[in-house]
Order: C-alpha cells, then sequence, then structure tokens
C-alpha cells in the first residue's frame, strides 16, 4: 500500500475511497500508528498549509478534516491507547436564546479536525445544563457562541453560573459569536475569544497548553 | 416625504428566470416544506391543505396561489408618525430606513469603537430626524446597558419617544410583541387606522420557524400591524452557495411566512423581505460589503414585483470598518442595484463592519450616498422642451446657455444633482477649505444637526408619556421576573 495515496486522499477530500485505503492498509500489514501519522495526519496537514496560505477555502478544509476523521474512525480499533489520545476535550454550545448552531458547528468541526474531543450540547442550552455537562465532562475547555446582539448577555449569565458553581477555575471558557470582541470576553471574564473558526483552533491550543 | 419610485430600469434576470425561481421555491415548499414547533399551528396549516409529517408542513402551490393572491389586495398602506409625518407605502413609491440594532459604535468624541447604550439609540434616533433622506428610523444601535428581555421593547418605546418619523420596530418573541401592540395602539386613532410604524420579523434559516417567532408572529399579525417578513441565509453556511440556490430558498421561506401569517389574518399588510448574503468562504466571516449582497437584493426586488409585493431590502451595505473609499463603493453598489431594479424599501443607513459597527458621521455620509443613487435611479424627461432645441437655437446666435430661463428651471427641478455633504469643486477650492475629507465634514454636519434637532424637538405629551410609561413597567414586571 502506498502511503501516498492515502495523504492524497485526504487532501483531495476523497470520503468515497478513505475507508477502503485505510482498511487495505491494515490488510497489508502497514503498522497503524504510521497509517495515521505518515497518511492521514499528513495529508491534513499538507491541507492546513495551503488553508494557512489561502489556497484553499474553509469548505475544503473541512471536508479534508471529514475524510481524515472517517479514516481515523477505521483506524480506532487498531490504535493504542497513547495513539488515541487527542489534543483535549471540548464542550461547544450556542447559549440559551439563541439557535444559531453555523458558527458553533463550524469551530466543533475544525477543533475535531485538529485532534480535539468535541462534546457539542446544542443550541439554546441554559446555564445551568451548561454547567451540568462541564461538570460531567470535565473539559479542558468550554467553547460558548451567540449570534445575536440579544442573546450576548447569556455568555455572562453563564460564566457566572460557572463561578456560582465552583467550577470557573476547572475549565478555560472561550467565546465567539458575530457580536461578541475581544474586549466583551475580558469584560466578561472569559479566558479567550476568536473571530472565526480558525482563530478558536489556535486559541483552543494555547489555552490547554496555558 | 415619500419619493415616488421610478420605473424598474434593470433586470438582472428576465421573466422566465424569474418564474423558474418561484418554480424552484415551489418544489422546496411541497417536497421538504418548513419546520413548525408549535403544534396547533401545524394543525392550522394542516386543515389548509398542507401535509403535515411529524414536525415538517409541506405547502401545495395552490395554497401559496391563494396566499399571493391575497396579498396583492393589502399592498398598500400608510404610516404616520406620532408628530404627523407620513410615509405611503405601496408598490409605486420607494422609501429608506436604517440598520438595526448594532452592537458597537465608533464613539463619537474619542473615535475609538466602543459597546452601544440607550444615550446612543436616543442620539442616532434624533439624528436621523434631521436626515432628509431617510424616512424611517430603527433603532440603529443596541442598548447594551438594558436587560436583554426587554431590550427590543425598549428600542420601540426609544423610537417613539424620539423619532419624528414613522418607525420600524423588531420583534423576535411573543412578550415584546404582544407590549409592542400596546405601544402600537395608543397611536391607533378612532377615524380610521393611523399606524406608527411596522415590524420586522424573521424566522431561521434553513426553512424553520421556531415557536417563540410564530407565536410573535400570530400577536403582531393578529393587530393587524404591518410586517416585513425577513429571511436571511448565509449563502454556503445556511442557504445553497450558488446564488440562484439561495434566491430560491429564501423565496421559498417568504413565501412560508405569507402562508403562516394568512392563518393569523389574512388582511395584514406584508413586505417581501430577502436578505440573502455571503461570507468570507475563507474563515466563515459572514460580511455584507460583497457585490452578491447586491445582486440578492436587485433580483429580491424583481422576485417582489413578480409577486406584487412591498420589497424591503439591503442597501448600503458594506464590510469596511472606516470611512474609506471601500465602504463607499461597497455601499455605492449594494443600494444602487437594488433601487434600479424597482426597490420599494431599503436599508443600510448608519452601519459599517457588517452591520457590527456603526457610525454617526456615517449616518450623515449614508444620507448622501443614498441621495446619489436615487438620482441616479430618478431618470430624466425626454420630450420636446427637455432638448431645449430653442435654447440651443439661441446660443447660436450669440444668446447664453447660462442665463437663459430653460437653464434655471431645469436646475431648479433638480436636472443635476448638488452635493449635500460631498466635495463638488476644485482642488484649489479643496485645499482652501482646509483639505477635508468627507469625515471631517460629516462631523460638523452631525453637530449642526444634532443642535437642530434639539431646538425643533417635540416633546411627548404628559398624558402619552404616562401611558407609554405605564406599559413599559407592565412590560418589565412581567418580563424581568
Amino acid at each position: 500500500m502506498e502511503l501516498d495515496k492515502l495523504v492524497q486522499c485526504v487532501v483531495d477530500a476523497d470520503m468515497d475511497n478513505v475507508k477502503g485505503l485505510v482498511e487495505e492498509g491494515i490488510s497489508d500489514g502497514v503498522a497503524p500508528s504510521v497509517l495515521l501519522k505518515e497518511g492521514l495526519i499528513k495529508g491534513l496537514d499538507i491541507v492546513g498549509e495551503k488553508f494557512e496560505s489561502g489556497d484553499l477555502f474553509l469548505p475544503e478544509m473541512l471536508a479534508a478534516a471529514m475524510t481524515m476523521k472517517t479514516g481515523v474512525e477505521v483506524l480506532k480499533p487498531h490504535l493504542t491507547g497513547e495513539e488515541t489520545e487527542t489534543a483535549g476535550t471540548v464542550v461547544i454550545g450556542t447559549v440559551q436564546g439563541d439557535v444559531h448552531d453555523i458558527g458553533k458547528n463550524l469551530v466543533a468541526m475544525m477543533l475535531e479536525g485538529a485532534g480535539f474531543e468535541v462534546i457539542d450540547i446544542g443550541i439554546d442550552v441554559p446555564a445551568e445544563d451548561i454547567v451540568k455537562a462541564v461538570e460531567e465532562k470535565k473539559p479542558q475547555i468550554l467553547g460558548l457562541s451567540a449570534l445575536l446582539t440579544t442573546t450576548m448577555p447569556a455568555l455572562k449569565t453563564t460564566i457566572d453560573a460557572l463561578k456560582e458553581a465552583g467550577l470557573r477555575d476547572k475549565v478555560k471558557v472561550m467565546v465567539g459569536g458575530a457580536p461578541v470582541t475581544q474586549d466583551y470576553a475580558d469584560e466578561i471574564g472569559a479566558d479567550g475569544y476568536a473571530s472565526d473558526a480558525a482563530g478558536a483552533v489556535t486559541l483552543a491550543r494555547g489555552l490547554v497548553q496555558s | 416625504m415619500t419619493e415616488a419610485r421610478a420605473n424598474p430600469v434593470l433586470k438582472l434576470l428576465d421573466d422566465q428566470k424569474i418564474e423558474q425561481i418561484h418554480v424552484a421555491s415551489l418544489r422546496i415548499l411541497q417536497e421538504l416544506g418548513i419546520k413548525v414547533d408549535d403544534a396547533d399551528l401545524r394543525q392550522q396549516l394542516s386543515d389548509l391543505g398542507c401535509d403535515v409529517v411529524g414536525d415538517r408542513v409541506k405547502i401545495n402551490p395552490d395554497l401559496v396561489g391563494d396566499v399571493i393572491a391575497n396579498a396583492k389586495k393589502h399592498n398598500r398602506f400608510t404610516l404616520t408618525s406620532r408628530t404627523g409625518k407620513k410615509v405611503e407605502m405601496n408598490l409605486e413609491t420607494v422609501v429608506s430606513h436604517s440598520s438595526n440594532a448594532i452592537p458597537d459604535i465608533i464613539d463619537f468624541e474619542t473615535g475609538e469603537c466602543r459597546r452601544t447604550n440607550q444615550d446612543d439609540v436616543i442620539a442616532t434616533t434624533r439624528l436621523m430626524n434631521q436626515l432628509d433622506e431617510l424616512d424611517m428610523p430603527c433603532a440603529l444601535v443596541y442598548p447594551n446597558d438594558l436587560p436583554a428581555e426587554t431590550n427590543q421593547l425598549k428600542q420601540a418605546e426609544l423610537l417613539i419617544r424620539y423619532s419624528t418619523k414613522p418607525i420600524y420596530a423588531t420583534a423576535s418573541d411573543p412578550n415584546t410583541a404582544k407590549y409592542l401592540v400596546e405601544l402600537f395602539n395608543l397611536f391607533d386613532g378612532t377615524d380610521g387606522r393611523e399606524l406608527i410604524g411596522l415590524v420586522g420579523i424573521s424566522p431561521e434559516s434553513p426553512l424553520y420557524f421556531p415557536k417563540a417567532i410564530t407565536d410573535a408572529m400570530k400577536i403582531i399579525i393578529s393587530a393587524g400591524i404591518p410586517v416585513s417578513m425577513l429571511s436571511a441565509p448565509l449563502g454556503g453556511l445556511s442557504a445553497p452557495l450558488s446564488i440562484a440556490g439561495g434566491l430560491a430558498q429564501v423565496n421559498a421561506e417568504l413565501l412560508a411566512f405569507a402562508v403562516v401569517s394568512y392563518v393569523f389574518n389574512p388582511e395584514t399588510p406584508l413586505l417581501y423581505g430577502p436578505r440573502l448574503f455571503f461570507a468570507n468562504m475563507k474563515t466563515g466571516c459572514s460580511i455584507l460589503g460583497l457585490p452578491e449582497t447586491g445582486i440578492a437584493s436587485a433580483v429580491g426586488a424583481q422576485m417582489a414585483l413578480y409577486y406584487g409585493f412591498v420589497s424591503d431590502l439591503y442597501g448600503m451595505c458594506s464590510t469596511s470598518c472606516t470611512y474609506d473609499t471601500q465602504s463607499g463603493y461597497e455601499k455605492a453598489i449594494n443600494c444602487l442595484l437594488p433601487f434600479l431594479s424597482g426597490a420599494n424599501y431599503i436599508s443600510g443607513f448608519g452601519g459599517l463592519a457588517s452591520l457590527m459597527v456603526a457610525s454617526y458621521e456615517q449616518l450623515v455620509i449614508d444620507n448622501e450616498i443614498y441621495a446619489n443613487v436615487r438620482k441616479a435611479a430618478k431618470g430624466f424627461a425626454v420630450n420636446e422642451d427637455a432638448f431645449g432645441f430653442d435654447v440651443l437655437a439661441s446660443a447660436l446666435k450669440g444668446g447664453m446657455f447660462l442665463a437663459h430661463p430653460h437653464t434655471v428651471k431645469y436646475l431648479r427641478n433638480g436636472e443635476v444633482f448638488v452635493p449635500d455633504l460631498g466635495f463638488d469643486s476644485v482642488w484649489s477650492d479643496w485645499v482652501k477649505k482646509g483639505k477635508k475629507d468627507i469625515q471631517a465634514v460629516a462631523r460638523e454636519r452631525v453637530n449642526e444637526l444634532l443642535k437642530k434637532d434639539e431646538q425643533e424637538s417635540e416633546p411627548l405629551s404628559s398624558e402619552l408619556d404616562k401611558e407609554i410609561t405605564k406599559i413599559m413597567e407592565n412590560a418589565a414586571a412581567e418580563m424581568l421576573k
């Protein structure tokens, strides 16, 4: 099995063939860690570089990330615990009163593509439910989204609820959404803000390391 | 003042393609349907012949046809401000309004971007009183210092208190809708209805009518208050990226809105508000200054005319974050395209940064951009008098063009645009006047207009003040529990 084929498969976001190629690699005796690192991850790294340099659009980046994810699913049973370690766990949701999920979904997909385990708790989530999710899932990061000016105050309500529950120092909170700004994030006591999905990935990596 | 709309001179799509979009929308409604949360409403739609499958309502083309035919009978109405200013809304007029609920503003004193508050709502509303090209204000900015629950209602209250023009309010929940109706009813005269404004309501894309929205619709529409149906999907994110696909979805969402409105009150006037826009597809951030905003609005104007709806469209939209060439060309293009296509109601006054940042100076600059666009779309007379044969003949015999009565007559009738804000002289004159750019001139004008409005302000009668206060107190007691 030629690893280049698997790399190219991710670069081309060839969802139809990724499963078959990974299975072919396994049956040919290629080490699963090699298929992961020198096949799937290498492919996504190339896509990531092209995305960073502006040669690829966001939908192409996402399609490649989803292709890689499909390949990883096939590979997972063959990987050791160490090899399946994620970049971190993120609980993500849209705050109460807001049913918009495009931004949240974009960030979730990009984070997954970057190796995070993402637990999506949905839209219009009351602060108490978000607190509960943080309590149960114990993520390193909580991502909160609000698209509307009318729902933006719920970001603060949620952060305040985390404080009241004694969980604020257990999780890093990143916020986003069209009307949200860095100043607002600072004002409400969030740990970080990103203006777009790619920025959210960089931010999440930084927050996990901090 | 309500401007008569010039005949549309631009058709980005021919009649056959407009018909194709209509057919594509009917297919969406019939095969995919809309998601309706409210079970009672689903039943009412079922009673009208819709096919209900789970929470989706599939709407048949015959019902859509009946609803469109009915809506045409109610597309003419007059709005009257609390000070008596009237705005005529129908297919033959073109009316302007501002952007709405922008969360940040460029501070007039410091030039820094900051969160907006209710003082900004008041000041921008007063400034809009003095803009001669602006017919109706929305609350330009979002008062961040007020509670979220009553925020839309407070915006309407402040508009009523401070605007001398009819108002454009918004409602996205039933409580806001209920108290909005009470506020609007304060102006409901006994001898014939007086409407102080209209209400914009926006369901979710794609094809989703949440219960809070349909409850708000029910209250406003049952009260007979004109409603602007707003559908604002983001191409490639909540609608197909292809412009035709986005337009077909928007059209389906607006026709579905009209069908739901028909259930509540078939006599309520409806405006057709297609607000398709696109994102920066390298970041996913929604931006409004792309030419596709204007293209979609232009076809939206065509679709509205095709059905006989009054259109309510994006206008002076820009992605630029400052008073630069980019904001000028984006706003001009995105306003001119729908204007030339027969738009009736155009938005965009006062916004920058894809409607995330407002500006006092920009309101004044947009007044000038709109005046330019309106002039460009107005057309001109072509007849014997306008050909001016006698003027030419007289000049050839030693007479003057300049002092001829024909010249004066046409000049006085507005044949040639006279900028109110924009520079209209020569370089040396510009240097002599201090090399001011449009922002500097706009800044001076903002100060002048705010002073003028203070002098001209007409305070509320104490009786009206008390009634408004009482409604707002009741609203706060119920909504801020």
